[in-house]
């Protein structure tokens, strides 16, 4: 056996490093490229340590995982920056730049249809270059590029997108490949974005900072993971914020401690640590006291986990953690199963949703218990900050994140994110159905801050949500009514609630007045008098059974 | 390749959300003049846009819009198939 040093000397003469950056990502990582690590690498310390560097996705390559790649059309891009803010895999950036550097960056490219096909990415847009020269300064052009390596052809920033329709799918051939290859090596050597362009105003310009690109995409999640993400979306409004130096991240096991540490590959360019399943609030505890000790108060730490990591099995760590008052954060990838194991229901799950260990058959509907409301019940411990959110939802999001830093104290955000498996889902709808799922009033927008008064309707922020004084949102135009039926719809975990006719199970209508009631009784925390109050005493007649 | 899966149209029967493909990009005069669109595999169309005629000069002279030279998508003129001034 090799006998790797536990701690390689710096040539500094600092403190010693824990591993061999430049070994790792040359040695380690060729030979899991190669496929040749099983055969060719012997075992050694690092590997029993179980260290990656920060970062090391970034040599991982996903050109060939799907058909299609996402095709440009500038005319059509406002520079509004969805696509880039919503992809789960950083497989999307743009950029701002002055025309006079963009011109001298192309003198680099020696082939003149190539370098007028790159001075094609850039769009003249209002936002980076009407609205500066009518201040009578110099405009820049915003430009959006695609890594080849990373995108895993979901089609997710199409969805975001939207009505603009500057993005569209196109097959992909070797010969786009490849100019996509060498498109975006000529983005990455280009400057970054003056910080004259980034208005610390809209929360949608933080990704062009590097600051804010901390998870650097090659992860192993699925196509259009919602997880991702909301991840990549926590860490830029942190990083934005703090820089890259002062977040710390642990993560309880589950789908997203597998697809960021699939051995050698690490998406995170912060510290990260892997916590069991049950105890990652209980890992922070221990990790928050010894930076106190060492005067690292302000450093931002995360505990991440699913629902079924922290409602479920870590939840009695989670409560033992608010109820101490230190500053630790949590982030909740609500996907409201067990992702990770096979799609097990969790205490998350929705009533009537089909799943592992509730399944749909003659006797059982689906899931029979009511939903388990975590925002509501860290809301009663004392003085936690509890936001509930979607990526789908990024101004929104991004408050909460930003909000939850500077809170001096436990703040829990439960993030709504789809698993596109379990749910029955197309890849590209991370976005669409966490929208509806917000306006369904299946999963309700909330931020809790105790610092807004002493009283709940005080703290708890309902603004966000549509038709807030409404039990259902309807639509004006044409008014349809959005509620829980209409969301169960759209998805495959539902599916078999809906008769040939199309009417909905007695389950899922009871399912329907469920959801109904959770958003009756955060209206009434909140202080909100809805527009038509309810004769009904409750709209869950017998709680906790479906009606049989 | 193998063909994308809409899931959520096979598990719940709806019709499909899924982004289309571009196929290829139609350049057709019109008694308005020249307008483009970009055309679906399943044969639908995002949204026309006017052309001006310097621009669909350049393209009947056989150079390629410089926005689809990264990408390659296919071009389509008067149902002609756009060759670029070295496949004339």
């Amino acid at each position: 056996m090799n006998e790797t040093p536990v701690a390689v000397p710096t040539d500094e003469g600092k403190r010693p490093r824990l591993l061999d950056m430049d070994d790792f990502n040359s040695r380690v990582i060729d030979a899991y490229n190669e496929g040749t690590a099983e055969r060719g690498l012997e075992a050694d310390t690092d590997t029993a340590r179980s260290i990656v560097t920060a970062g090391s996705a970034v040599y991982r390559d996903f050109s060939y995982i799907a058909p299609e790649i996402p095709l440009y059309d500038p005319a059509n891009c406002v520079g509004c920056m969805e696509c880039v803010i919503e992809c789960p895999d950083t497989a999307i950036l743009g950029k701002v730049i002055e025309k006079d550097t963009l011109e001298k960056e192309l003198q680099s490219i020696e082939d003149p249809v190539e370098r007028d096909g790159l001075r094609a990415r850039f769009a003249e847009t209002q936002k980076y270059t009407t609205t500066y020269e009518k201040k009578g300064e110099e405009g820049g052009l915003f430009g959006i590029f695609i890594d080849p390596t990373k995108c895993k052809g979901c089609a997710e920033c199409i969805e975001a997108c939207g009505d603009h329709q500057a993005l569209s799918m196109i097959s992909k051939t070797e010969t786009n490949l490849e100019q996509y290859r060498r498109s975006f090596n000529f983005f990455k050597r280009l400057p970054n974005t003056p910080k004259r362009f980034i208005n610390e105003r809209l929360l949608s310009d933080m990704m062009l900072t590097e600051d804010a690109l901390l998870y650097v995409g090659g992860a192993g999640s699925c196509m259009g993971c919602g997880e991702g993400t909301v991840l990549r979306m926590m860490l830029a409004a942190t990083g934005f914020v703090y820089g890259d130096e002062n977040i710390g991240l642990v993560a309880a096991t589950g789908c997203n401690t597998v697809y960021t540490s699939t051995y050698p590959y690490n998406p995170y360019l912060v510290p990260w640590a892997n916590s069991l399943f049950e105890n990652v609030a209980t890992f922070g505890m221990g990790v928050r006291a010894r930076w106190n000790q060492m005067g690292w108060q302000n450093k931002r730490l995360w505990c991440i986990g699913g629902d079924g990591a922290i409602l479920d099995i870590g939840f009695q760590a989670l409560s033992r953690m608010l109820a101490s008052g230190m500053d630790i954060k949590v982030l909740v990838l609500d996907t409201q199963l067990y992702s990770n194991t096979g799609g097990q229901a969790s205490t998350a799950s929705f009533m009537a949703q089909r799943s592992d260990m509730a399944e749909f058959g003659k006797v059982m509907k689906g899931k029979q218990e009511r939903r388990k409301e975590l925002a509501n019940i860290c809301m009663m411990h004392p003085d936690v900050f509890v936001a509930q959110t979607t990526a789908a939802h990024f101004n929104h999001f991004y408050r909460a994140i930003i909000a939850a830093n500077e809170y001096p104290g436990p703040a829990v955000i439960m993030a709504y994110t789809t698993c596109q498996p379990e749910h029955g889902i197309a890849d590209n709808m991370a976005m669409h159905q966490a929208k509806l799922a917000v306006d369904s009033r299946a999963f309700p927008l909330l931020i809790h801050d105790p610092r807004k008064g002493e009283r709940l309707s005080e703290r708890l922020d309902l603004r966000g949500n549509p038709g807030v004084k409404e039990d259902w949102y309807t639509i004006p135009k044409t008014g349809e009514q959005i509620d829980f039926i209409t969301f169960a719809r759209t998805e495959g975990r539902f599916s078999k609630h809906f008769g040939k006719d199309g009417k909905p199970s007695k389950e899922l209508l009871v399912a329907q007045q469920d959801r109904l009631a959770n958003w009756r009784l955060l209206q009434e925390l909140a202080g909100i008098m809805r527009d038509e109050p309810s004769k009904s005493k409750s709209p869950v007649k017998k709680t906790g059974k479906t009606a049989s | 390749m193998i063909p994308r899966t809409d899931r959520m149209q096979e598990e719940t029967g709806k019709q499909s959300m899924l982004t289309k493909i571009i196929d290829h990009i139609e350049y057709t005069q019109t008694e308005d003049g020249w307008m483009s669109r970009k055309i679906h595999d399943s044969g639908g169309s995002i949204m026309a846009h006017k052309i001006g005629d310097g621009e669909i000069e350049a393209i009947q002279a056989g150079k390629r819009p410089a926005w689809t030279i990264i990408g390659l998508p296919r071009i389509i003129v008067n149902d002609a198939l756009f060759k670029e001034t070295d496949e004339q």
